[in-house]
């Protein structure tokens, strides 16, 4: 999946590289949802602005969980210019949440795990521990990775079902 | 939809989640309640517990039934192709194939599949939310009218 986009791509989605950004291709398409989904995205930059090196660890985590590919390439450098170094960006990936000592960087990640990893049919009861864990440390950042790590799955999957990431025509996510 | 301190500390970006999920679930490119079947379905899936006419029946109130799935002949081809869509986009996206997609296309249309991907991606991203939270799945809205099956 994903050789041949689904929806129209207008000339204004792409830039000179042929890289495609998604918000145009859905303001031609549903301009009214891609107003409300930009809204939205705007307050949410604002709360991962307050911890942006667990969320671009947290996003590279999840690249690889949605199959992303251009979020697999471009993270990394969102990465870096967040503060996180080479090495952490390796250790996410080889080994997520076992990674990371520090206990902040590591509940993040392992509520981000949790968020991504429920079985099917999980009938569990009360929070998740890595959320109980996390908020006992930081409340307002359990929440935010929530947040951003659900939106970050919904997108990298809603890239994927629409086609938008060909081979060798990355697709952006604003 | 949100726990009660995030629409407290955060009250604009409550609000637009809010507004975001209603301006998708209500877009007139799908059938009025598709969306809210959709969500039924995968709050079945992910977190096992019933909210609405379209998870099983054998799961809601105990109750016993042959309901059909998304793969088996419904009477509505589209609410069919969106179900088969939404289970299959919750599964694994990368393996959603061309019958899958081009069923929804010729159901809804261009618009009404960017509205299904994105609309599908925030039901799941609730319910995971909302288990994380150890809040239940959202029940369908109480205007929602029922999908035909």
């Amino acid at each position: 999946m994903g050789t041949v986009p689904h929806v129209p791509v207008p000339d204004a989605a792409r830039d000179e590289a042929g890289v495609i950004t998604m918000g145009p291709v859905l303001e031609a398409l549903v301009p009214d949802v891609a107003a409300l989904r930009a809204t939205y995205f705007g307050h949410l930059a604002e709360l991962i602005a307050r911890a942006p090196d667990v969320h671009e660890l947290n996003r590279i985590a999840t690249a690889e969980t949605t199959g992303c590919r251009f979020c697999r390439n471009i993270r990394r450098q969102d990465a870096m210019d967040a503060g996180v170094d080479e090495d952490a960006v390796d250790r996410v990936r080889a080994d997520g949440a076992d990674g990371f000592d520090d206990p902040r960087t590591h509940g993040a990640l392992a509520l981000g795990e949790r968020l991504r990893g429920y079985p099917l049919g999980a009938e569990e009861e009360g929070p998740a521990p890595e959320h109980t864990a996390l908020a006992q440390q930081d409340a307002p950042l359990a929440d935010a990775v929530v947040l951003a790590v659900t939106r970050a799955v919904a997108d990298g999957k809603a890239i994927v079902a629409l086609g938008l990431e060909p081979d060798g025509m990355p697709v952006r996510v604003v | 939809m949100l726990p009660e301190r995030l629409t407290t500390t955060e009250p604009a970006l409550a609000a637009a989640l809010v507004a975001y999920v209603d301006g998708v679930r209500t877009h007139p490119a799908l059938p009025a309640g598709l969306l809210d079947a959709c969500g039924a379905r995968i709050a079945w899936l992910l977190a096992g517990r019933a909210t609405g006419p379209t998870a099983p029946a054998a799961h809601r109130d105990g109750a016993a039934s042959d309901e059909p799935t998304a793969d088996e002949p419904t009477s509505d081809e589209t609410a069919a192709a969106c179900l088969a869509f939404a289970e299959q986009f919750v599964l694994d996206a990368q393996a959603l194939d061309e019958r899958t997609v081009g069923r929804v296309r010729d159901a809804v249309g261009d618009a009404g599949y960017a509205v299904l991907a994105l609309g599908v991606g925030l039901m799941e991203g609730l319910v995971r939310a909302r288990l994380a939270w150890g809040l239940p799945p959202l029940p369908p809205p109480a205007d929602a009218p029922e999908v035909p099956r």
